[in-house]
């Protein structure tokens, strides 16, 4: 056993510290590794040569081999490595079966187009959408309320139920229109200040017309209608 | 989509009622009131230039210049009224009130058909028995009566005569009217339901 054989294993993370640690590192290989290095060398070159040798490094040698450059497997050695594989004839005939009926364009099995729509789900054909419609519908019974006979439809009795929509509906919307009415037809001119309106001004002459007044009637007319123009524009800006 | 319909439907129709009965008690209540115009600055200057122009006239009549009063009253009857399309009481006797005044003057010039005219006119915004209709008939039975008198010194009796009869016919019109205003005021006024002659 060599000195480096000797000394106790350091971990993978641990650092090289010293420069005496570094030194042996970059030592010159021993006899011992010299020669297995050199038997692990004549197994890759020719793996049967080496059965003479170890069966642990043809076993090495195949597992550097797949890792560096993998092949297929030849279809023996794949089903001693899977315990579950078909091997019967029964089982590869069915699964033979399986393969090209996923593969194919015609009638498929149920199993077969409930696995694929499972697996990769595509919209239905019309037909097909229309044929299942029809089924659940035939299912559903004649009458919209009735139960159904042994479907999976159920009736939800829409009459019913659009008529409480519709009753809840009205009874708000009149509730709404009600609230209008009443604010339309109590705010407004209750608040407001009377206006003094275009009227006949007969009530300002106390005896027929006499010659030559018309400009004093023209005068009472005028001085009248300004004071009550004068008390609008008051009653506007909200002072009386 | 049935179902939306419907209560789009049953929104549409509740709305209308509340709109209809909005409507329907707001006309009621106030449908009145709303007829009538505000007195507003329409009115107003309508009036205060009704008053320039009367004026106006006073001042050429006291010149003995019948021809500019008639020509003021003229411009008045012809002015801008306040409201186009709707009718004002005030402007509506303004102008009746006018145009018996350029008949009257009218009638002084010696122009008996331009005043009869100018009755004519003014009944038009007159209609109803007022001191306003009964003066343009009581200034068109003066006419009448100037017509009657013109007749006679051109020497047609006849036709002096008629023209006397229908002046007095006229007059006689003006006394009923102007009763029947009378009795209305007094009943109006006894009911507190007038506004008093300032």
């Amino acid at each position: 056993m060599s000195d480096r054989e000797s000394r106790p294993p350091r971990g993978p993370s641990a650092p090289i510290g010293s420069a005496s640690e570094r030194d042996e590192l970059d030592a010159p290989p021993t006899a011992e590794e010299a020669l297995a290095a050199a038997r692990l060398r004549d197994a890759l070159e020719d793996p049967s040569a080496a059965a003479g040798g170890a069966a642990d490094a043809l076993e090495l040698v195949a597992s550097l081999r797949a890792a560096w450059s993998p092949g297929a497997l030849d279809p023996g050695a794949h089903a001693e490595m899977l315990d579950d594989l078909p091997t019967s004839e029964e089982e590869l005939a069915l699964a033979a079966e399986l393969r090209e009926a996923l593969d194919g364009a015609g009638a498929r099995p149920e199993i077969v187009v409930a696995l694929r729509a499972a697996h990769r789900p595509t919209p239905l054909a019309d037909v097909e959408h229309r044929a299942l419609v029809d089924r659940a519908l035939a299912l559903a019974g004649p009458r919209e309320d009735a139960a159904p006979a042994g479907g999976s439809v159920v009736a939800l009795r829409p009459r019913a139920r659009t008529m409480r929509l519709a009753v809840v509906s009205a009874t708000t919307v009149l509730a709404l229109a009600a609230s209008v009415v009443v604010w339309l037809t109590t705010a407004g001119p209750h608040d407001a200040a009377p206006l003094a309106r275009a009227r006949s001004t007969q009530p300002l002459f106390g005896a027929p017309f006499k010659p030559g007044e018309a400009s004093a009637r023209i005068d009472r007319i005028a001085m009248a209608r300004a004071s009550d123009y004068r008390d609008n524009r008051f009653a506007k800006w909200g002072v009386r | 989509m049935t179902r939306l319909r419907l209560v789009a439907g049953l929104v549409v129709v509740a709305l209308a009622i509340a709109v209809a009965l909005a409507v329907g008690c707001r006309g009621r209540e106030g449908g009145e009131q709303e007829s009538a115009q505000v007195v507003d600055m329409e009115l107003m200057a309508f009036l205060s230039e009704a008053r320039a122009l009367h004026h106006q006239a006073n001042l050429k009549e006291e010149s003995n210049d019948l021809p500019g009063a008639a020509a003021a009253m003229k411009r008045l009857v012809g002015a801008r009224r306040p409201h186009e399309g709707t009718t004002t009481p005030e402007v509506e006797e303004v102008l009746a009130d006018a145009y018996a005044r350029l008949a009257e003057l009218e009638l002084r010039q010696g122009a008996l058909d331009a005043a009869a005219s100018s009755i004519k006119a003014g009944l038009a915004h007159a209609p109803a028995p007022t001191y306003f209709r009964g003066h343009l008939i009581e200034v068109e039975g003066l006419i009448e009566e100037a017509r009657a008198a013109g007749l006679a010194d051109a020497g047609k009796p006849e036709d002096a005569a008629r023209a006397r009869e229908r002046a007095i016919e006229l007059l006689e019109e003006v006394v009923r009217i102007q009763d029947q205003v009378i009795q209305r005021s007094l009943a109006a006024r006894d009911g507190g339901a007038v506004e008093a002659p300032r």
